[in-house]
């Protein structure tokens, strides 16, 4: 490979680590660090972290536990039902765990609409019938728990999970299962599976540990004590490096639980090559039977209730209960006196839509511009064999949101930064440095999907670097590509801890927005707003269902005339 | 062999990142022409920072732009962080500053950016005219606009004989397990404690947050949170704000608001207010200072009282013409604190919350 070449990859390679880490490095050294200070907060944070890994390690095992026979019965049904069980898994990963915590309280908290009622039908209310005694009775807190934080976390992210032994099952010559089956029965069929599915689950699930290591909102809604908490006190007392090496912890952490994710899921392509990637074989094993298809149906419900079922009853729960029209006090802007559902969605809309369309465009071009910047890059760091390297851009996960907002005003507000500092710009800093390390992880995945053979073939047919990365490496890397472009589009439009701090004076965009009007509102106010919100994050994923349905349905009317 | 065919799949995701991409251009392009550097001189902008809820301060910022014709760029906090965000963000912005007003915050807040030279002083003919209303003694804030500190309680379970009147029956053993507040390491009700530590000492500032301890009080995400939790009857009682806990009567909950330690002897009850300060280097000076002085009227008092956020007036022509919600009694016993002692007292008190309610 020509040096020139090699040299300008490994600059974008550092490029990308500069824009990662920068935040943190700043964080850390833009200001004075007091050793004692330190230590003291070092003390301070051993609880909290041991909090931090129980819950990350739950919602490990749940989404494993949910993710590995939900893909397993879905694929295996017919194709009407693995396909609304796909969609309705995609649409889990569009809720924004913080709405589904807010769920959990409503209906399975102390005094939740559901666990109240179905503690009292077991016998575990109150014998008397005092209403005041009925009425304090309340159920003992689950929900304020670090397990339950894990459940929650778990169950927001199970997809991704599924997505990874789907994409193994899909890849395995289907021929090893039906060869065991008639060899060891069941028992062979399991042995193999495990064997084929295992690695992707576990990398799977390694990458939600790492992910839910920081996540902030969800413990703090459910009271658990966790290190991202301990790190915004440091900032509260206006010790940043202080609440920079807090987070220092975490990234071994989240380097060792990404790295091992990334192996695993490499040997897991390796062991399910069994039929050449790209070249999917035509036996695709037994299929389901009605047995089969009423598991997979009943398994698709069981999976989606901790994060779906849950949180659209809860929605429905505060929309039907809104109290009756009151009188409204003066103002424009009022959305918390509107009663009723519709109007408080009306006013919610009125009060931010310039919010829902600017995040919306915003969102839109950081997911593209991080797809198209992690495709380039996973495809350098492949062709100069520095994949690995680009595993170490997973630290970045560990860098909790405000720290990188702080971090960002400190390198960027100086001099000609301020032209940054003062455009949204900033913010589409802000989702690089948080999420690009998972575009880049997902492209890097996608990549690898095609075969170098295809590509071999292609240049012996005479077609240029450009022409076979069109036709060939984006074609077949299309569908991982757009679940990249799909996962930065929803964690940037639904993203709010360093979005409000960075984004500039007038130009509010809406998960701030929204979640403080959710924080405020009564309740038709707050099932508005997260309605709004989820209506805003899956718009573009329905544009881009809706233009894939209507391109299929166009080729089959095509064929059907031809 | 079967072959997936994936040509939508690319046809949809360009043709969805060509959109995107054309539509923000189109949008910076329209942001070019109409924005702040074209077509609108500079001097008539104004950054706001504002740590009061946005659907409170909303009317007063359109008010605002349709009378002075300056373009307010406002900034608002998030409930979680209330106003530790902003705070924060002004003091990294020091050296720079982006912000010309800062509205929020209270005095506790402000207090701290004062002391840290982060605002500038007020225009002395506002000091003069501020009359009774709270102010910074060096002049580099004022107060309007009241909210109290109250007690929320569920009516449900708690009859009017058995319900609590101070901010100590929270560490009652017979509310045990039944009792919130927002999480004091932040926010308002960091200020509160720092407050009651200021006004009680460090003692029984430590000997409250003991009881608070045992008596297993739960610590919130924030005042609004306190008010679901007590509206929903998890738990009996906390402290919240009066515009927080208006929300939850206003919307119909089984809850009563209750102003805390109104008997003789008793502290009172912990008034907060509105703040608003120009930050020391604003880049917009003059029109921060039609701003403050647009806000410190009357009518925006007015316009506050009754909007969502329910404020009482403090300024001198407000409480002369008695600006206030009707449920909002008059004659309260308010704690005296002063706010200079309390963030004085603040760093102890958030060790006392630390080694206590969180066994650090």
């Amino acid at each position: 490979m020509k040096v020139p070449f090699r040299l300008a990859a490994v600059g974008i390679i550092l490029l990308a680590v500069a824009i990662v880490f920068s935040p943190l490095l700043a964080a850390f050294f833009g200001t004075s660090l007091n050793s004692h200070l330190l230590a003291v907060a070092f003390r301070g944070s051993i609880g909290p972290l041991g909090g931090t890994i129980g819950m990350a390690l739950v919602s490990a095992t749940m989404s494993f536990l949910l993710g590995v026979p939900f893909a397993i019965l879905v694929e295996r049904s017919r194709p009407l039902l693995r396909r609304i069980g796909w969609t309705l898994g995609l649409v889990v990963l569009m809720v924004p765990p913080y709405i589904v915590g807010e769920a959990w309280i409503v209906l399975l908290g102390p005094a939740g609409k559901i666990s109240r009622p179905v503690a009292t039908f077991l016998g575990f209310g109150p014998r008397s019938n005092d209403p005041i005694e009925i009425a304090r009775f309340a159920i003992p807190g689950f929900v304020y728990t670090w397990p339950a934080v894990g459940v929650v976390m778990g169950g927001c992210l199970f997809p991704i999970v599924a997505l990874a032994v789907a994409s193994a099952f899909r890849r395995t010559d289907h021929r090893v299962f039906e060869s065991a089956r008639i060899a060891q029965g069941a028992r062979g069929v399991f042995e193999i599976a495990a064997r084929v599915l295992a690695p992707a689950a576990i990398g799977a699930a390694l990458l939600v540990f790492a992910v839910t290591l920081t996540e902030f909102a969800v413990p703090q809604l459910l009271r658990v004590r966790t290190i991202g908490e301990a790190i915004y006190e440091q900032i509260q007392e206006g010790d940043l490096a202080a609440a920079a090496a807090l987070s220092l912890p975490l990234l071994p952490l989240v380097v060792v639980a990404g790295a091992m994710g990334v192996v695993v899921l490499a040997r897991s392509r390796v062991a399910s090559m069994a039929g050449l990637e790209g070249e999917v074989p035509k036996f695709t094993g037994r299929r389901a039977g009605r047995a089969g298809h009423l598991a997979a149906g009943l398994m698709t419900l069981f999976a989606i209730t901790p994060a779906l079922i849950v949180t659209v009853t809860s929605l429905t729960w505060l929309a039907v209960t809104a109290a009756l029209p009151r009188a409204s006090a003066i103002g424009t802007h009022k959305v918390l006196r509107a009663s009723g559902f519709f109007d408080s969605l009306q006013g919610a809309w009125v009060l931010a839509h310039d919010d829902a369309v600017r995040t919306i465009l915003l969102a839109g071009f950081a997911a593209t511009l991080a797809t198209i910047c992690a495709t380039i890059l996973a495809r350098l760091a492949a062709r100069i064999g520095w994949g690995p390297v680009l595993g170490t851009l997973g630290a970045g996960l560990a860098v909790p949101a405000p720290l990188v907002g702080l971090g960002l005003i400190a390198i960027w507000n100086h001099g000609i930064g301020t032209v940054v500092f003062q455009s949204l710009a900033i913010v589409l800093l802000a989702w690089f440095a948080r999420f690009f390390p998972i575009a880049v992880f997902l492209a890097q995945s996608a990549l690898a999907r095609v075969p170098r053979e295809l590509e071999s073939a292609a240049a012996l047919a005479g077609a240029g670097p450009i022409r076979r990365m069109l036709s060939v490496v984006l074609r077949g890397a299309a569908p991982g590509l757009v679940a990249a472009w799909l996962a930065t589009y929803i964690l940037s439009a639904t993203e709010f801890s360093a979005t409000a701090l960075i984004a500039p004076p007038g130009k509010p965009l809406l998960a701030p927005s929204v979640v403080n009007l959710m924080r405020r509102g009564q309740d038709p106010e707050i099932a508005a707003c997260q309605v709004l919100l989820l209506g805003v994050v899956a718009l573009p994923v329905a544009l881009i269902a809706l233009v894939v349905v209507s391109r299929s349905l166009m080729r089959v009317s095509k064929k059907g005339s031809q | 062999m079967s072959r997936v065919n994936r040509g939508p799949i690319v046809v949809a995701a360009t043709a969805a990142m060509l959109v995107v991409l054309v539509e923000i251009f189109a949008t910076i392009g329209c942001g070019a022409a109409n924005g702040t550097g074209v077509a609108t001189p500079a001097h008539s902008t104004v950054v706001l920072y504002c740590g009061t809820d946005r659907e409170i301060a909303q009317d007063l910022i359109d008010e605002f732009e349709k009378e002075t014709g300056i373009h307010v760029e406002p900034k608002f906090d998030t409930e979680a962080a209330k106003s530790v965000g902003l705070v924060h963000e002004i003091r990294q912005e020091k050296e720079h500053p982006q912000c010309d007003v800062f509205w929020g915050g209270g005095s506790f807040f402000c207090t701290i950016l004062a002391n840290d030279g982060c605002l500038a002083p007020v225009p002395s003919d506002l000091i003069a005219a501020h009359g009774t209303a709270p102010l910074d003694p060096q002049g580099r804030w004022l107060g309007f606009a009241a909210a109290y500190r109250v007690l929320i309680v569920n009516t449900t379970v708690l009859e009017p004989a058995s319900r609590p009147h101070s901010y100590r029956d929270l560490t009652d053993p017979r509310f045990k397990g039944h009792v919130g507040i927002a999480n004091p390491l932040f926010g308002g009700m960091a200020a509160h404690v720092a407050a009651l530590f200021s006004n009680l000492g460090d003692s029984e500032g430590r000997h409250w947050l003991e009881g608070l301890k045992s008596n297993d009080c739960a610590l919130c995400a924030g005042m609004a949170d306190v008010k679901n939790r007590v509206a929903s009857g998890e738990l009996w009682f906390g402290i919240t704000s009066t515009i927080d806990a208006h929300v939850a009567v206003d919307g119909g909950k089984p809850v009563v608001v209750i102003f805390p330690d109104q008997k003789p002897g008793e502290i009172g009850c912990l008034e907060g207010y509105s703040t608003v300060a120009i930050v020391a280097g604003a880049p917009h000076p003059k029109e921060a200072e039609r701003l403050l002085r647009f806000l410190m009227s009357t009518k925006t008092e007015r316009i506050l009282a009754d909007g969502p956020g329910q404020n009482v007036g403090l300024l001198p022509q407000s409480v002369a013409e008695d600006v206030r919600p009707a449920w909002i009694p008059h004659g309260l016993r308010e704690m005296d604190v002063d706010w200079g002692k309390a963030v004085q007292m603040h760093p102890a008190a958030t060790q006392a919350i630390k080694e206590i309610l969180l066994g650090q």
